[in-house]
Protein backbone atom coordinates (compact mmCIF):
# COMPACT_ATOMS: atom_id res chain seq x y z
CA UNK A 1 0.00 0.00 0.00
CA UNK A 2 1.38 3.63 -1.05
CA UNK A 3 -0.33 4.86 1.32
CA UNK A 4 2.35 8.00 3.13
CA UNK A 5 1.31 10.01 5.99
CA UNK A 6 2.25 13.91 6.28
CA UNK A 7 4.84 14.16 9.02
CA UNK A 8 5.56 17.60 10.68
CA UNK A 9 9.43 16.81 9.74
CA UNK A 10 8.70 15.25 6.80
CA UNK A 11 10.26 16.98 3.48
CA UNK A 12 6.77 17.60 2.06
CA UNK A 13 5.75 19.89 5.17
CA UNK A 14 8.24 22.36 4.07
CA UNK A 15 7.11 21.82 0.54
CA UNK A 16 10.65 21.03 -0.38
CA UNK A 17 9.79 17.28 -1.99
CA UNK A 18 9.76 14.08 -0.40
CA UNK A 19 6.97 11.12 -0.25
CA UNK A 20 3.70 13.19 -1.48
CA UNK A 21 0.48 11.66 1.17
CA UNK A 22 -2.24 10.40 -0.60
CA UNK A 23 -5.56 10.92 0.87
CA UNK A 24 -6.85 7.91 2.69
CA UNK A 25 -10.03 7.93 0.85
CA UNK A 26 -7.73 7.31 -2.06
CA UNK A 27 -6.01 4.52 -0.33
CA UNK A 28 -8.78 2.78 1.16
CA UNK A 29 -11.55 3.68 -1.21
CA UNK A 30 -15.07 1.93 0.01
CA UNK A 31 -13.37 0.15 2.75
CA UNK A 32 -12.51 3.32 3.89
CA UNK A 33 -15.55 3.14 6.70
CA UNK A 34 -14.38 -0.03 7.82
CA UNK A 35 -10.67 0.98 8.20
CA UNK A 36 -12.16 3.35 10.60
CA UNK A 37 -14.19 0.73 12.63
CA UNK A 38 -11.21 -1.37 13.41
CA UNK A 39 -9.13 1.73 14.14
CA UNK A 40 -11.47 2.98 16.40
CA UNK A 41 -11.79 -0.53 18.20
CA UNK A 42 -8.47 -0.90 18.02
CA UNK A 43 -8.11 2.52 19.96
CA UNK A 44 -10.66 1.19 22.68
CA UNK A 45 -8.55 -1.74 23.14
CA UNK A 46 -5.07 -0.47 23.34
CA UNK A 47 -6.95 1.87 26.14
CA UNK A 48 -8.25 -0.85 28.01
CA UNK A 49 -4.71 -2.43 27.86
CA UNK A 50 -3.15 1.07 29.38
CA UNK A 51 -5.24 0.87 32.20
CA UNK A 52 -4.27 -3.04 32.75
CA UNK A 53 -0.51 -1.94 32.93
CA UNK A 54 -1.84 0.96 35.39
CA UNK A 55 -3.62 -1.09 37.67
CA UNK A 56 -1.31 -3.75 37.48
CA UNK A 57 1.26 -1.78 38.60
CA UNK A 58 -0.54 -0.25 41.10
CA UNK A 59 -1.58 -3.28 42.26
CA UNK A 60 2.35 -5.00 42.65
CA UNK A 61 3.62 -1.60 44.05
CA UNK A 62 0.13 -1.86 46.65
CA UNK A 63 1.13 -5.62 47.39
CA UNK A 64 5.08 -4.70 48.12
CA UNK A 65 4.23 -1.69 50.61
CA UNK A 66 1.64 -3.77 52.53
CA UNK A 67 4.17 -6.41 53.01
CA UNK A 68 7.08 -3.85 54.34
CA UNK A 69 4.77 -1.92 56.29
CA UNK A 70 3.67 -5.63 58.21
CA UNK A 71 7.18 -6.53 57.89
CA UNK A 72 8.37 -3.65 60.36
CA UNK A 73 5.31 -4.26 62.70
CA UNK A 74 6.30 -8.05 63.00
CA UNK A 75 10.36 -6.74 63.85
CA UNK A 76 9.35 -4.00 66.01
CA UNK A 77 7.62 -6.73 67.98
CA UNK A 78 10.25 -9.54 67.94
CA UNK A 79 12.61 -6.80 68.80
CA UNK A 80 10.48 -5.36 71.90
CA UNK A 81 10.03 -9.53 72.89
CA UNK A 82 13.70 -10.45 72.29
CA UNK A 83 14.76 -6.98 73.66
CA UNK A 84 17.11 -7.00 70.18
CA UNK A 85 18.62 -9.99 71.27
CA UNK A 86 19.97 -12.83 68.86
CA UNK A 87 15.69 -13.79 67.88
CA UNK A 88 15.57 -10.61 66.64
CA UNK A 89 18.72 -10.58 64.45
CA UNK A 90 17.69 -13.98 63.02
CA UNK A 91 14.03 -12.85 62.29
CA UNK A 92 15.53 -9.88 60.56
CA UNK A 93 18.17 -11.82 58.92
CA UNK A 94 15.33 -13.67 57.69
CA UNK A 95 12.19 -11.53 56.66
CA UNK A 96 14.58 -8.79 55.25
CA UNK A 97 16.57 -11.02 52.13
CA UNK A 98 12.88 -11.70 50.98
CA UNK A 99 11.33 -8.39 51.41
CA UNK A 100 14.17 -7.13 49.55
CA UNK A 101 13.64 -10.04 47.25
CA UNK A 102 9.66 -9.01 46.46
CA UNK A 103 11.01 -5.55 46.45
CA UNK A 104 13.62 -6.71 43.26
CA UNK A 105 11.48 -8.15 41.56
CA UNK A 106 8.13 -5.76 41.90
CA UNK A 107 10.55 -2.78 40.73
CA UNK A 108 11.49 -5.02 37.45
CA UNK A 109 7.71 -5.37 36.62
CA UNK A 110 7.32 -2.07 37.08
CA UNK A 111 9.76 -1.26 34.34
CA UNK A 112 7.96 -3.68 32.03
CA UNK A 113 4.49 -2.24 32.88
CA UNK A 114 6.12 0.95 32.35
CA UNK A 115 7.49 0.31 29.26
CA UNK A 116 4.00 -1.61 27.93
CA UNK A 117 2.45 1.67 28.64
CA UNK A 118 4.69 4.10 26.52
CA UNK A 119 4.29 1.55 23.80
CA UNK A 120 0.43 1.43 23.86
CA UNK A 121 0.88 5.14 24.26
CA UNK A 122 2.74 5.40 21.00
CA UNK A 123 -0.23 2.88 19.38
CA UNK A 124 -2.77 5.42 20.08
CA UNK A 125 -0.83 8.37 18.92
CA UNK A 126 -0.92 6.48 15.59
CA UNK A 127 -4.27 5.78 15.42
CA UNK A 128 -5.28 9.36 16.33
CA UNK A 129 -3.15 10.58 13.36
CA UNK A 130 -4.78 7.94 11.27
CA UNK A 131 -7.41 9.99 12.24
CA UNK A 132 -6.52 13.20 11.54
CA UNK A 133 -5.73 11.74 8.01
CA UNK A 134 -8.66 11.15 7.43
CA UNK A 135 -10.66 13.77 9.08
CA UNK A 136 -7.91 16.69 8.89
CA UNK A 137 -10.51 19.18 10.39
CA UNK A 138 -10.04 17.09 13.77
CA UNK A 139 -6.64 18.89 13.80
CA UNK A 140 -7.16 21.74 16.45
CA UNK A 141 -9.13 19.08 18.89
CA UNK A 142 -6.39 16.23 19.08
CA UNK A 143 -2.79 16.68 19.71
CA UNK A 144 -0.80 14.75 17.81
CA UNK A 145 3.04 14.80 17.66
CA UNK A 146 4.84 12.71 14.72
CA UNK A 147 8.01 11.95 13.18
CA UNK A 148 10.89 11.80 15.32
CA UNK A 149 9.37 13.94 18.27
CA UNK A 150 7.46 11.39 18.98
CA UNK A 151 10.40 9.23 20.10
CA UNK A 152 12.26 11.81 21.60
CA UNK A 153 11.76 11.02 24.93
CA UNK A 154 12.54 7.37 25.28
CA UNK A 155 16.06 8.00 23.18
CA UNK A 156 17.07 11.44 23.73
CA UNK A 157 18.92 12.10 27.76
CA UNK A 158 17.39 15.67 28.19
CA UNK A 159 13.84 14.91 27.85
CA UNK A 160 13.92 11.43 29.79
CA UNK A 161 12.24 11.61 33.20
CA UNK A 162 14.68 12.29 35.88
CA UNK A 163 16.36 9.98 38.23
CA UNK A 164 14.14 11.93 41.06
CA UNK A 165 11.20 10.64 38.63
CA UNK A 166 11.80 6.90 40.52
CA UNK A 167 10.86 8.64 43.89
CA UNK A 168 8.01 11.00 43.01
CA UNK A 169 5.88 8.12 41.23
CA UNK A 170 4.48 4.72 42.32
CA UNK A 171 5.36 3.47 38.66
CA UNK A 172 9.41 3.41 37.44
CA UNK A 173 9.12 5.44 34.49
CA UNK A 174 5.81 7.04 33.40
CA UNK A 175 4.21 10.06 35.61
CA UNK A 176 1.48 7.82 36.52
CA UNK B 1 9.00 4.75 44.55
CA UNK B 2 9.61 1.15 44.97
CA UNK B 3 13.13 1.36 44.48
CA UNK B 4 14.39 4.05 46.89
CA UNK B 5 12.02 2.12 49.42
CA UNK B 6 13.37 -1.16 48.45
CA UNK B 7 16.78 0.38 48.31
CA UNK B 8 16.08 1.03 52.63
CA UNK B 9 15.14 -2.40 52.81
CA UNK B 10 18.60 -3.84 51.46
CA UNK B 11 20.70 -1.21 53.06
CA UNK B 12 18.91 -2.30 56.56
CA UNK B 13 19.82 -6.17 55.74
CA UNK B 14 23.50 -4.87 54.70
CA UNK B 15 23.46 -3.36 58.15
CA UNK B 16 21.92 -5.99 60.03
CA UNK B 17 24.12 -8.54 58.72
CA UNK B 18 27.46 -6.35 59.60
CA UNK B 19 25.81 -5.78 62.41
CA UNK B 20 25.70 -9.64 63.68
CA UNK B 21 29.70 -10.19 62.85
CA UNK B 22 31.38 -8.87 65.57
CA UNK B 23 33.46 -5.74 64.83
CA UNK B 24 34.40 -3.56 67.20
CA UNK B 25 33.50 0.20 64.98
CA UNK B 26 29.71 0.90 65.74
CA UNK B 27 29.51 3.06 62.41
CA UNK B 28 31.06 -0.13 60.26
CA UNK B 29 27.55 -1.47 59.77
CA UNK B 30 25.35 2.20 59.24
CA UNK B 31 28.06 2.29 56.70
CA UNK B 32 28.09 -0.74 55.02
CA UNK B 33 24.36 -0.36 55.11
CA UNK B 34 23.91 3.03 53.29
CA UNK B 35 26.71 1.53 50.90
CA UNK B 36 24.49 -1.06 49.62
CA UNK B 37 21.78 1.07 49.89
CA UNK B 38 23.10 3.51 47.27
CA UNK B 39 24.84 0.61 45.06
CA UNK B 40 21.43 -0.59 44.73
CA UNK B 41 19.68 2.54 43.92
CA UNK B 42 22.23 3.08 41.15
CA UNK B 43 21.51 -0.59 39.92
CA UNK B 44 17.81 0.43 39.62
CA UNK B 45 18.56 3.71 38.24
CA UNK B 46 21.23 2.26 35.50
CA UNK B 47 18.58 -1.15 34.66
CA UNK B 48 15.76 1.33 33.73
CA UNK B 49 17.68 3.19 31.68
CA UNK B 50 18.95 -0.01 29.71
CA UNK B 51 15.39 -1.17 29.69
CA UNK B 52 14.62 2.16 27.93
CA UNK B 53 17.59 2.08 25.28
CA UNK B 54 16.38 -1.47 24.61
CA UNK B 55 12.70 -0.66 24.00
CA UNK B 56 11.13 -0.86 20.98
CA UNK B 57 7.54 0.13 19.58
CA UNK B 58 7.91 -3.72 18.31
CA UNK B 59 8.91 -5.34 21.38
CA UNK B 60 5.37 -6.14 22.57
CA UNK B 61 4.56 -7.95 19.17
CA UNK B 62 7.77 -9.56 19.38
CA UNK B 63 7.23 -11.23 22.97
CA UNK B 64 3.77 -12.14 21.84
CA UNK B 65 2.60 -15.31 20.67
CA UNK B 66 1.75 -15.13 16.89
CA UNK B 67 -0.56 -17.49 15.59
CA UNK B 68 0.04 -18.53 11.64
CA UNK B 69 -2.33 -17.03 9.55
CA UNK B 70 -4.55 -20.00 8.52
CA UNK B 71 -4.12 -21.35 4.51
CA UNK B 72 -6.98 -20.87 2.42
CA UNK B 73 -8.70 -24.18 0.86
CA UNK B 74 -9.02 -23.56 -2.53
CA UNK B 75 -12.39 -24.01 -3.56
Amino acid sequence: MNYTRPTNDSPDSTGSGGPIPVPPTQVFGDGLEAAVSFATTEHFTLQTARVATVSEANGRASIYLAALSSNLIALAFIGQMSRLGAAFYAFALILLPVLAFVGVVTFQRLVQSSIEDIAYAQRVARLRAFYLDVAPELEEFLLVVRGPRAEAPLHHESLRPSAWQLTLTRRAWSRS
Amino acid sequence: MVAVVNRVVIGACAGLAIAVVPIGSLGVAPAAGAVAGAATLSIARRHRRQATDAYAPEGIDCAATFVPATERSES
